[in-house]
Formats: structure tokens, C-alpha cells, sequence
């Protein structure tokens, strides 16, 4: 038992809650948790109304499989939300389109009377609809506080409830004068109630479970002994499963097509991304919160056999029944949860429509024309917080004169069924070309009628009269014919209307001519893939207006700033001159879409067309110009690909070129270097031959000394041309490896003998250290006392007397790595990779006398490149380090 | 400024969220879904006898959804891209 105060004062506490996550929501927007899908899924469910919170609850102990529809038929639909949410939502992105009126309306030609039709039908089947929620709060309140209903307005706790909530939507849901922009704090707002009233749900369905009950199965045996419960778990024959599959069509339809629906689902999705996550999140939550009907309205049976009380109410009533106040409390805010979100949600997305589509089109575009763009702002807002105060007070005034006496389920479904009437039109615009205003209008109009008098008076009309009279009740009998005795009333009244409604709309729209306008739309909207990138190319418009004009116009609702920036940004995007005196389609649907979030589509369309002239346009015309367009759109598509291959090609061709270029002045270095090693020798040989000849009197010690020198230097001259000639072949691969399985300290050893003595006269220490765990390793054995050789002799001729030489050989993964350090001059940092080069050496004469070919680390490079190794050098303390790197298994065994 | 620079802006945004085949396979779950809830079928399951002893329509039902779950579960987060 909780006091009217405290539980009064729990509610403020939850409101003041979600007013802080808004308001965090609203300040940080950028940061990552309020940017996840999550909050996106999470706030699809709004969806779960108190319909879900206690109507499913009733149906299940009372109507049986009959709850489970309602869920069914939303899961059925959306995993095809991939391709059909996906597509409004860009077709709602690139026409800045705010409401479920104007995604409609300007499909069919962006009509002004059609969006007004469509905000009617919305407001006659969702006023009662909020109506219900204040409904579902006022009883679970005076239930949960155990007070009587209170006949009173002003004593009644709801009333004030309520105007909170009126408060929170217009505040938060008005922040924003153009209506397609993204209200972060509100969902977010909802996304917590969503995770809120499953947590509560999930503890009242464990509480039922395990606290009054023995577990899931307990249940589920002393239920089962009720006489009617096979009956209530099992479809009543092929007419209970018709039914079923009727009501299952009813929700898949709403779950697209429901205003709050397609408010949270299309005009707040924030990236198309969101869209994957809540196709198996959404399902997932259903799925959960209906998990625990099941067991809650059975054990509200159980528990309440034979007592008079509503099962709508079982789940505030049993924890109370245990005098749980706390689980009682939880519940009723769960149920809170869900009423106000649907309470909010459905406001905001109303009053966008009543503003944009019935009060400003209908009623103030003449003084908005004259007004200042502040004043505009604040009239635009006012309009649409007053509506969102007249929805909430319209509908508590339904809830206190008309629906006090009927269930959450029938009027829930009732408002489905009238939503669902605008199906044939929604689906169309997605998928068929040909559909026509007409066609739309009068097929709806129909099934309304249908409803009208299929649901509406047999719901409201026996809340004041015991039976039918008069007119009204010749009218029923004439149409007693029509009544299908295997289906209730809403399936019946469901699927009269929407065959008439359906069929009135394709066989009048393929009967008439279609209008140019509305065709241009249909194409727009059918192949929005096609024109996502310059919709604005694809909007066909002929006449003469002046840019001028219509900035003057922009200037009214924007502001003389902001109209500057966007025309700005227009004439980046379309590459116009910025002095161009007239405007052409694109720039006039570019101004209808800057206004279109602001007064609404056709609004906008209305403005614009009072200062522009248009001519007309046959249909014919419109069509070639769209198929023009489309085929230029895939020419481009065509000309940017083929340009970005030419590009690509040129890229290789110039980096080729820069290659050939490189190639070339390493060649004339190549060739400089060879002339300049062969010089020198021979400028010895011919300097000692000269002195040779010229003088025959040289002692012969002399000589012999002149004749030593000439042959070692024929030697070095042929030690350069072989190696020359060994690097060349290297190069160019026509020295092929012999790849075996050697040892590679015994290679070692067989390089280190014939050099032995060279280290020996040095006084060099040399030693090794083996880290190894195996010795046999591939590679070509000659080749690598080559290699050896080389860097042995390299270290030999840059280590000082008593220097030394320390070789070690170590593996990493599938590596094998030997470093060979010595001490003494360290190489300068720059030339480290130099070093490789041929006749690296020869250019840096001043630091060492040139001994041997200066090619010794160009061939070892080769030789550790051809064994798909590499090799490095780098200073290390007091020496070098020449790190070689070779692959344990070579596959590749020839030399490049 | 933001209200028509990311109309401008979305330019980069614009490409499919999923290749047209994965697309499609969700669309044949969407199909198969209804198939699985509609009247032939659904009333094959239509017994008093109980599975895991529970009414076989409702084992049913929920299996089937659960199932759904699972493969649009999968399906999305295979081809993501």
C-alpha cells in the first residue's frame, strides 16, 4: 500500500530522470554512447505501449494465442526493413521530409490536401490511442495507491502526470524549428525508458516465476488444469488461426506505417548502419518482453480464480497480492515507461503534422510570407507546442468521455486498423511508379468509411446506446450480406477495407493518366539509389524564377546568414556562378527542401511556386528528361570509372617512367664508377710499363718490383671485371642456386680456412658463438663461402691490429640469422644502406685506399637476396654489426 | 548550419550499408517468416500434444523466432561492412 504523495513523488523523481538524460543527451551529441545503434533499436520499442504492459497480459488469460499477433507480425516484417527502411529513410534524408504526411503526400504530386487527409487520419486513430495510455496511467495509479477514481480533473494525480509529460514533449520536442532534424535528448529520453520497461517486466515475470510460484513448470501444471486451457493454447481450428493471421498482418503493417513508428524508425535515424542493428536487436526484445506474458497471465489466474477483477491489471495486482510494494512500484513505472513514451513520441510526431500539414499550409503561409525569419521561428515552434498540449488534452478528454469503458486491446487495434488504411498508399510509393494521387486519395477515403462504420460507431456508439436505431440500423442490415462468420469484427472490418482500399487505388490509378509532377516523385522515390547523389538533377522543373525571389523567401524562414551559406554551399556543389540572376530546377528544389523541415513539403512547394512561374510539362516530357538523367547519371558513373583507370594507368606509367629514369642515372653511375676502378689500375700498368720501356738501365730489383706491380694489377683489373661481369649475371639471373641441405658452420669454416692467415697476421681475435638448435639449413653452399668471404673480408680490412671479429649464429621462428661484428670505425649513419652499392667505397676515397673491387657487399646482397633473405648493416658500440637474415626453407631457389 | 550541410554532406554516405545478395537474403527470411506463420503451415503445429512439455504451438512460434533472430543475427554480422 503506497500513499497518493510518495508514489506521486516517485513519478517526479522518474520524470526528473528522464528530463536529466535528454538534457545530457541534447549537450553531448557527439560522444560515442549517445551515438550507438542501440539507442536507435532501443527506441523502436516504443512500440510496446501499456497495450503490451497489461492489455497482452488480459488477452493472454482471457482471448489466449491472441496476444501473440501483435508481435508476430512486426517480426515477420523486419528483417525486410534492410531494403524498405533503408529506402525511405534516404528518400526522407534527401527530401527533408519530417513526418509520415509528408513522406506520403509528397509522393502523390507533394499535395497539399492529401498531406491534410493523411494528419486527419493520423489524429482520429492516435488521439484515442494516447487517450488509452492516459487511461492505462490513471488506474495502475489508483490501483497501485488504492484509491478511488477520481471523477474530478483536478484532483486526479493522471491529469498532472500528463501535463508533465506535455511539458517534457514540447520542450524537448520542439527544440528544433526544422522538423526533419535529429531530437537526440527525446530519444535517448526513450531509449531509456525502452531498457527500463523491459527490466522491470523481466523482474515482475522472475517474480511471478520463482516467488509466487515453484518455477516456470509449476505454472504451467496447475494452469494447465484449467478446463479452458488447451483451448486458450491452441488456435480455435482454422478460423482462430485465420483470425491469427489477419491480426498478424494488422501489426506488420503498423509496425512501418504507425506515425511514432515511422518518426523513431525513419526521421530519427541517424546513420543507415542503425537500421542492421535493429534488425535482429528489435525481434530479440520482443521476444524477451513476451517470454513473461505467458507466465504472468496464467499465474494471475491462478492466483485470481474467481475474484472479479480486471486481467489487464494482473501485473500490478500480484505483487501487490504479496504485498511486494517495492516489485508493485517497479511495474507501475514500467507501465509509466511505456505509456509516456508512446504519449511522447506520438505527440511530437503529431504535432509536426498538424503544424506542417493542416495549420501552416491551411492557414498562415500568407503572414509567414511578411513576417522576419525570428518571428517565423517562434511562430513555427508555438504552433507545434500548442499542439502537442491540444493532442495531450484532446486525448484525456477521450479517455474521460469515451474509452473509460472498453479495453486497452480493442481500442489499440481499432487505431491500428485505421492506420493500416494508409498501407496501400505508403507501400505504393515505395514500389510502384504508377500509383496516382487519385487513386490514393479515393481508395483511402473508402476504407475509412469502412472503418468508420465497421469499427468505430459499433466501439463508441453502444457506450451511450443499448442498441441501434433508425437509420443506422437498416444500414447494418443491408449490410449483413458482407459478414465473414468465420472471422471477429476487426480482422472483417480489416481485410473489407483494405481490399476496397487497394483495389480502388490500383484500378483508378492505372485507369487514369498520370500527372507529371507525381511522376517525377514515383521515379525519385522507386530508383532513389539511382539519384541519392544529385537528387536535386532529378527534380524536373521548367519555367522562369529569379534567384532573388526566392532568396527573399529563404531569408524569412532562415535567416539572412544561414540562406547566404546555403546558397553558398548550392553553388559549390553545382559549380554556379554566384551572380546568376536566374534560378533553374535544382536551386528550386534546393530551397523547397531548406523550407520543407520547417513548414512541411507541400508548404514549401507553395511558397516557392508563389514566386516563380512554371511552365507545364506533358508527362512525356518529364519521362524522357528522367530517362535522360538516369542514363547520364550511369554514363557519369561510366566516364568517372573509366577516368580513374586512366588515372590509375598514368600513375604507373609516370612511376615506371621515374623508375627507368633512376635506372638509367644509376647506369651512367655504373658506368662512371667502372671506367674510374679501371683506370686506376691500368694508369699503374701503364705508368710502370712506360718507365719499363723507356728506360733500359733500371736495376733489376726494380724492374722485377715494376713487373710484381703490373701483375697484381692485371690481377685487381681482372678481380673488377669478373666481379662486374658475376654481378651482372647475378642481376639478371643466369646464375642459378644449387639449393642443399648443408651445415652452416661447416660453410662457415670452409669460408674462414683460406683467409686464415690474413686474420692470423692482423693479430685479429676471431670467434663464434652458437646459439643454434639444428646446423642443416638450405641454401647453395658455394654461394655462401662467398658470401662469408666477402663480409669477412670487408670486417678484416676495417679492423685495427688485435681488433675483433665475433660471428654469431642464432634462429627466430623460421629464420636464420647470422651477425658478423667487428670492431673499429664506425660507418657513417647516412651511408648505412649505402654501403650496399656498387662501388660504394670508390666514392668516399678519403676515408680508406681502395682495396679490392668495391663490388665485395654489392654481390653479398645479391647473394642473400637470391636466398630470399636480406642483409643490414648498422653500428653497434665499438664496431659493425652485418646482420644477415635467411629463411630456413628457400622456395623460391633462383636468383631474380 | 547543420540543417543543410549534411544534406550536402551525405554525399560520402550514400553507398549500400549491404551488397544486394545478403540484402536479399534477409528479404527471403522476411518471406519465409510469413510462410511459417501462415495457415497451412501454422496449423500443422496446431495440437493439444505438448512438446518438452509445452503446448506445441507455442514451442513453435517461439522457436521459429528465436530461429529468425539467430539468422538475421548472423547474416548481419557476417556481411558487414
Amino acid at each position: 500500500m503506497m500513499s497518493s504523495f510518495a508514489l506521486f513523488a516517485v513519478v517526479l523523481v522518474y520524470l526528473a530522470l528522464l528530463f536529466l538524460v535528454a538534457h545530457l543527451a541534447e549537450k553531448k551529441k557527439s560522444k560515442i554512447w549517445i551515438n550507438n545503434p542501440y539507442i536507435y533499436a532501443l527506441s523502436l520499442a516504443v512500440y510496446c505501449t501499456a497495450w503490451t504492459y497489461y492489455g497482452s497480459i488480459g488477452v493472454a488469460a482471457t482471448g489466449g494465442l491472441n496476444y501473440l499477433p501483435i508481435y508476430i507480425g512486426p517480426i515477420m516484417v523486419i528483417p525486410a526493413w534492410i531494403y524498405i527502411n533503408t529506402r525511405i529513410v534516404r528518400i526522407s534524408r534527401v527530401n527533408k521530409i519530417s513526418s509520415l504526411a509528408d513522406f506520403i503526400s509528397l509522393r502523390y504530386g507533394n499535395s497539399r490536401s492529401f498531406s491534410a487527409i493523411i494528419t486527419l487520419v493520423c489524429l482520429f486513430a492516435i488521439v484515442p490511442y494516447i487517450g488509452l495510455q492516459i487511461k492505462a496511467i490513471s488506474e495502475t495509479f489508483h490501483l497501485v495507491t488504492e484509491t478511488p477514481m477520481s471523477k474530478n480533473i483536478l484532483t486526479d494525480n493522471a491529469t498532472f502526470v500528463v501535463l508533465l509529460i506535455a511539458v517534457f514533449s514540447s520542450y524537448y520536442g520542439t527544440k528544433y524549428v526544422d522538423a526533419s532534424e535529429k531530437r537526440l535528448g527525446i530519444i535517448s529520453a526513450i531509449a531509456l525508458e525502452s531498457f527500463l520497461k523491459l527490466f522491470f517486466i523481466i523482474i515482475l515475470g522472475l517474480f511471478v516465476i520463482y516467488f509466487a510460484f515453484d518455477g516456470f513448470s509449476d505454472i504451467y501444471q496447475k494452469a494447465s488444469k484449467f478446463p479452458d486451457f488447451k483451448a486458450k493454447n491452441t488456435f480455435n481450428g482454422i478460423e482462430g488461426a485465420m483470425n491469427w493471421m489477419v491480426l498478424c498482418m494488422i501489426s506488420g503493417t503498423a509496425i512501418c506505417i504507425l506515425p511514432r513508428q515511422f518518426h523513431t524508425a525513419i526521421i530519427e535515424n541517424r546513420q543507415e548502419k542503425h537500421i542492421k542493428t535493429a534488425i535482429w536487436f528489435f525481434p530479440l526484445y520482443l521476444l524477451i518482453f513476451t517470454i513473461f506474458i505467458f507466465p504472468i497471465a496464467w499465474g494471475g489466474r491462478l492466483i485470481f480464480e474467481g475474484q472479479n477483477v480486471n486481467p489487464e491489471f494482473y501485473s500490478i495486482l500480484i505483487p501487490q497480492h504479496f504485498n511486494n510494494t517495492l516489485i508493485t512500484v517497479l511495474v507501475f513505472l514500467g507501465g509509466l515507461s511505456s505509456s509516456i513514451s508512446m504519449i511522447i513520441i506520438s505527440a511530437i510526431t503529431l504535432s509536426i503534422m498538424v503544424s506542417n500539414n493542416l495549420i501552416i499550409p491551411y492557414g498562415l503561409l500568407g503572414k509567414f510570407k511578411a513576417e522576419n525569419e525570428v518571428r517565423n521561428t517562434r511562430n513555427i515552434t508555438n504552433i507545434r507546442k500548442f499542439s502537442i498540449f491540444g493532442l495531450v488534452i484532446l486525448a484525456f478528454g477521450f479517455y474521460k468521455y469515451f474509452i473509460l469503458k472498453t479495453s486497452l486491446d480493442s481500442v489499440g487495434l481499432i487505431s491500428f486498423v485505421i492506420i493500416a488504411q494508409l498501407a496501400p498508399a505508403f507501400f505504393g510509393a515505395l514500389f510502384w511508379r504508377r500509383g496516382s494521387y487519385k487513386g490514393a486519395v479515393i481508395g483511402l477515403l473508402a476504407g475509412l468509411v469502412i472503418c468508420y462504420f465497421g469499427l468505430i460507431i459499433p466501439q463508441y456508439y453502444f457506450s451511450y446506446n443499448s442498441e441501434l436505431k433508425g437509420v443506422l440500423r437498416d444500414m447494418y442490415d443491408a449490410f449483413q450480406f458482407f459478414d465473414i462468420y468465420f472471422l471477429t469484427r476487426i480482422p472483417e472490418i480489416f481485410f473489407w477495407s483494405i481490399l476496397v482500399n487497394t483495389g480502388l487505388f490500383t484500378i483508378l490509378s492505372v485507369s487514369m493518366k498520370g500527372d507529371y509532377r507525381e511522376r517525377n516523385f514515383a521515379e525519385l522515390y522507386v530508383d532513389i539509389d539511382k539519384y541519392i547523389q544529385n537528387h536535386e538533377n532529378a527534380f524536373i522543373w521548367r519555367g522562369t524564377a529569379y534567384v532573388s525571389d526566392i532568396k527573399n523567401i529563404l531569408e524569412r524562414f532562415l535567416g539572412k546568414k544561414k540562406t547566404e551559406q546555403a546558397m553558398r554551399i548550392f553553388n559549390i556543389k553545382y559549380n554556379i556562378d554566384s551572380q546568376t540572376e536566374t534560378a533553374d530546377s535544382r536551386f528550386i528544389k534546393f530551397s523547397e527542401n531548406l523550407l520543407a523541415g520547417r513548414i512541411g513539403t507541400a508548404s514549401a512547394k507553395i511558397l516557392i511556386e508563389g514566386v516563380t512561374k512554371e511552365d507545364k510539362i506533358s508527362l512525356k516530357e518529364v519521362l524522357n528528361i528522367l530517362e535522360e538523367s538516369k542514363e547520364n547519371i550511369t554514363l557519369n558513373k561510366k566516364l568517372i570509372e573509366k577516368s580513374e583507370e586512366l588515372k590509375q594507368l598514368s600513375n604507373d606509367l609516370s612511376s615506371a617512367n621515374e623508375n627507368l629514369i633512376i635506372k638509367d642515372r644509376q647506369k651512367d653511375d655504373f658506368l662512371d664508377s667502372v671506367a674510374h676502378e679501371l683506370r686506376t689500375p691500368i694508369t699503374a700498368i701503364r705508368s710502370a710499363g712506360e718507365i719499363l720501356a723507356d728506360d733500359d738501365d733500371i736495376p733489376l730489383d726494380i724492374k722485377r718490383e715494376f713487373l710484381n706491380n703490373i701483375i697484381t694489377e692485371s690481377d685487381r683489373l681482372s678481380e673488377i671485371i669478373n666481379d662486374i661481369l658475376y654481378l651482372d649475371k647475378l642481376q639478371h639471373g643466369e646464375i642459378a642456386l644449387t639449393i642443399e641441405q648443408n651445415n652452416i658452420v661447416e660453410t662457415y669454416k670452409k669460408a674462414l680456412n683460406p683467409i686464415s692467415h690474413l686474420i692470423q697476421q692482423k693479430n685479429i681475435h676471431i670467434s663464434e658463438v652458437d646459439l643454434l638448435n639444428q646446423y642443416i639449413f638450405e641454401y647453395d653452399e658455394a654461394r655462401m663461402i662467398q658470401l662469408f668471404q666477402n663480409i669477412l673480408g670487408n670486417a678484416l680490412k676495417f679492423t685495427d691490429e688485435k681488433g675483433t671479429i665475433q660471428t654469431k649464429f642464432s634462429e627466430k621462428d623460421d629464420f636464420l640469422i647470422i651477425k658478423i661484428f667487428n670492431t673499429g670505425k664506425n660507418i657513417p649513419e647516412e651511408d648505412l644502406e649505402m654501403i650496399f652499392d656498387k662501388f660504394y667505397q670508390s666514392k668516399n676515397q678519403n676515408i680508406r685506399k681502395p682495396t679490392g673491387s668495391g663490388l665485395g657487399l654489392a654481390i653479398s646482397k645479391r647473394l642473400v637476396e637470391a636466398h630470399s633473405g636480406n642483409i643490414k648493416a648498422e653500428n653497434s658500440g665499438l664496431g659493425v654489426t652485418f646482420t644477415i637474415t635467411l629463411p630456413k626453407k628457400i622456395y623460391n631457389n633462383e636468383v631474380e | 548550419m547543420n540543417d543543410f550541410v549534411h544534406q550536402l554532406s551525405f554525399i560520402n554516405n550514400h553507398s549500400l550499408i549491404m551488397k544486394k545478395r545478403h540484402e536479399q537474403k534477409l528479404i527471403i527470411l522476411s518471406f519465409g517468416l510469413l510462410i511459417a506463420f501462415s495457415i497451412p503451415v501454422s496449423l500443422l503445429f496446431n495440437s493439444e500434444k505438448e512438446v518438452f512439455g509445452y503446448p506445441m504451438i507455442l514451442v513453435y512460434v517461439f522457436a521459429v523466432w528465436m530461429l529468425s533472430i539467430i539468422v538475421s543475427f548472423v547474416i548481419i554480422k557476417k556481411y558487414d561492412e
